[in-house]
């Protein structure tokens, strides 16, 4: 291990033994399949989103006079600009696909029932939310 | 011994190894992935550099009379209005700052005037009137060099290479639908009027 392994050991004292417990947490058979990744998905499309909008807000002028000579200035001239921005709208496009997604994957599995009542609710919650969000992006002049 | 899950002798071994190789490929595409982004991220993030620009020809200086102007066509199809004022001379863009519309030269009222939301700017470029006015902007100008009587353009590489979209658009017959700006199919001509 040397002496950085020992290093961090010392600052993080968890061995690998407990790291794989941690980690390799049985899953039951029945949620061994693809759509339950479904609710994950909007969550890290929502990170990305995060992300790639902090990136985006360091040119975008938001006044209606200006937004469209920064957007443009985002596309055509910031490096890699292009590519940021495609990813912030393809990103919350595909959230709020992959929320439908989800919400359908809940409701045929059956997974709003007691004890779950209140997932659902605040499931509805987040589903607004995402909408709003991805309206009030929407309606950005060029953004 | 005769019935191993794992495939005959060696399994154990395989499964090791093959287990391994997974996971240094996914912690590599894992890494090389974010690395990617990252390395994106501060490019964008990192103060542009001024792109170098290209010279393109435009006319003989002798052509262009003092107190002209003329519609230079780029490759890339964007119209830039060059004009001479004395030995002075001044290349503007025709594309207004607020929303992108083709600004036209109106020779009754010297101005610039931009049909989709009244946009004015004066014979040098500067906003007189409209949005481009409140938000203080100017039609985008190019340097301009002589160079043995010949008078050239320095546009970026972006604005001087080939644009397919307005060739296309160019090459197509039908006239303008609504919602278009008309702008846009105007032919470029030279407006012997222009006056600074």
């Amino acid at each position: 291990m040397g002496v950085v392994g020992a290093w961090f050991r010392e600052r993080i004292p968890i061995s690998g033994s407990q790291l794989k417990e941690l980690t390799n947490e049985p899953v039951p058979n029945h949620l061994k399949r693809w759509w339950f990744c479904l609710g994950g998905t909007p969550a890290y499309l929502f990170v990305v989103q995060i992300v790639t909008g902090i990136l985006l807000a360091f040119y975008y002028k938001p006044s209606p006079d200006t937004a469209y000579e920064s957007v443009r200035y985002i596309t055509d001239e910031a490096a890699f600009g292009w590519y940021v921005r495609s990813i912030h709208k393809w990103g919350a496009t595909l959230m709020v696909a992959a929320v439908i997604l989800h919400q359908i994957r809940v409701f045929f599995t059956g997974a709003y029932r007691r004890p779950r009542e209140m997932n659902w609710m605040v499931g509805m919650c987040l589903l607004i939310c995402t909408l709003t969000v991805g309206f009030t992006g929407y309606s950005r002049i060029r953004c | 011994m005769s019935e191993n899950p794992d495939g005959g002798p060696g399994g154990e071994e395989r499964r090791s190894f093959l287990s391994r190789v997974s996971g240094v490929a996914m912690i590599g595409g894992l890494v090389s992935g974010y690395g990617a982004f990252v390395h994106i991220a501060g490019r964008f993030l990192y103060p542009a550099r001024k792109p170098e620009a290209r010279w393109l020809y435009v006319a003989r200086v002798a052509d262009v009379a003092p107190g002209t102007a003329l519609a230079f066509q780029t490759p890339g199809g964007s119209r830039i209005t060059v004009a001479r004022r004395g030995d002075d001379f001044i290349a503007l863009s025709s594309i207004c700052p607020h929303l992108g519309c083709q600004v036209r030269w109106e020779a009754q009222h010297e101005r610039f005037f931009c049909p989709c939301h009244n946009g004015v700017f004066d014979a040098t470029g500067k906003g007189t009137g409209g949005p481009p006015k409140d938000a203080d902007q100017s039609l985008s100008t190019f340097p301009l060099k002589v160079d043995r009587g010949l008078l050239y353009i320095g546009l970026t590489e972006e604005v001087a290479e080939l644009d397919d979209d307005v060739l296309r658009e160019d090459s197509r017959d039908a006239p303008p639908g609504p919602g278009h700006d008309p702008c846009l199919f105007e032919r470029p001509r030279c407006d012997g009027e222009w006056r600074v």
